[in-house]
């Protein structure tokens, strides 16, 4: 009786060490934190870089819940010790990061090229990658933005679909394919990726 | 080559890091061979005629095939592109026009004898068409990277590649 308790409690310490901790993706959260954050920096808890658009998606998806990766391959992290930052290619590279969420099994909802109009199925909490000169890589010139829409989506033509905010240039409630600023706006790649909400 | 007696005095006199900036100043021009120059000079102004070339990329009316220059894998080649064009036009949605171009600058050049490599940033706006009319722009700041060889018939780009200015892209 007594080492059947024993195993059993055992057991189970060994399945809570052994299984990954679920994971709970919050998109509202991780929305509120691009909000919050837009046009400022949060130097108080995170490293700032000098071309910032992914690592503000990376906080704004650790507000959203998404907890830090260390595992092989494409680990995703910020560490602070001794007063250094460490940082993974991913928290602020927009290749390693859109790597990274595709490892984690997080689709891609939308990938078109030179649509400037059209709507897309993204949602609220998403992540929007941009290669600007058609690189399906998104090595080189690329970029990445947080969706923030926080009513629906914006309906008035031509503007109609999904609002981000963004960083290095500060972008707030911008239609998603940032179209405005990109003169070359017909050979760029925009893909939309969804954080799942629990793994 | 000697230097005019003013700025060497001058350079001298300072005795400080603007001194040393005329006398370096004047010493890379006084070194600098002619051909050099006049070579840097026909780099620039092809440089500014691929600009306006690319202004008037429309439709397939790209002669210089500059279009090709960004080696995307979704997008590669003129043709590709204008058959992109082309799809946006039968799809009914809106498609790229002309860019109108301003401002433009050469931040650096670099190189000698037959190889050069050339910066060049100019602003732009793109009228966005639908159904032949322009229905609104888009705006940016861009910087070019040329690599122009010469060639038998001239001078030639060998390559290009494109980035959004600091401050000035999406």
């Amino acid at each position: 009786m007594r080492s059947t308790a024993t195993a059993v409690v055992l057991g189970a310490a060994l399945t809570f060490l052994v299984a990954a901790p679920a994971l709970a993706y919050d998109p509202t959260a991780a929305a509120n934190y691009a909000e919050q954050w837009w046009n400022s920096y949060n130097d108080g808890q995170w490293p700032r870089f000098n071309n910032d658009c992914t690592s503000f998606v990376s906080q704004a998806s650790w507000a959203g819940g998404y907890d830090f990766d260390y595992g092989s391959g494409n680990p995703w992290y910020a560490d602070q010790s001794y007063g250094a930052w460490y940082t993974s290619a991913s928290w602020s590279f927009v290749k390693n990061n859109r790597g990274f969420h595709i490892t984690k099994g997080d689709p891609i909802v939308t990938s078109v090229t030179g649509v400037k109009t059209a709507s897309t199925t993204g949602v609220k909490g998403d992540i929007v990658y941009y290669s600007w000169f058609g690189d399906a890589t998104f090595s080189s010139d690329s970029h990445a933005t947080f969706a923030v829409v926080t009513a629906g989506w914006a309906t008035s033509s031509p503007d109609y679909g999904l609002l981000i905010d963004g960083h290095t240039n500060a972008r707030h409630k911008e239609y998603w394919t940032l179209y405005k600023f990109n003169i070359y706006w017909d050979r760029t790649i925009v893909q939309v990726v969804h954080p799942l909400a629990s793994r | 080559m000697k230097l005019p007696r003013r700025l060497r005095s001058r350079a001298l006199a300072g005795g400080g890091l603007f001194g040393a900036l005329v006398l370096g100043a004047a010493i890379v021009a006084a070194t600098t061979p002619p051909a050099d120059l006049a070579a840097r000079t026909d780099v620039t102004n092809l440089a500014f005629d691929a600009l306006s070339r690319e202004a008037d990329m429309f439709l397939g009316n790209d002669t210089a095939g500059l279009s090709s220059r960004f080696t995307g894998a979704a997008l590669e080649g003129e043709l590709v592109l204008q058959a992109h064009v082309q799809d946006l036009i039968n799809q009914g949605t809106d498609y790229p026009g002309p860019l109108h171009i301003s401002d433009q600058k050469v931040l650096s050049i670099s190189g000698g004898g037959d190889f050069y490599v050339i910066e060049v940033q100019f602003h732009a706006v793109r009228d966005n068409m639908r159904a032949g009319k322009v229905i609104d722009q888009s705006e940016s700041d861009v910087i070019w990277t040329l690599s122009v060889a010469r060639a038998a018939t001239g001078w030639r780009i060998s390559s290009m590649d494109g980035r959004f200015a600091p401050g000035g892209g999406p």
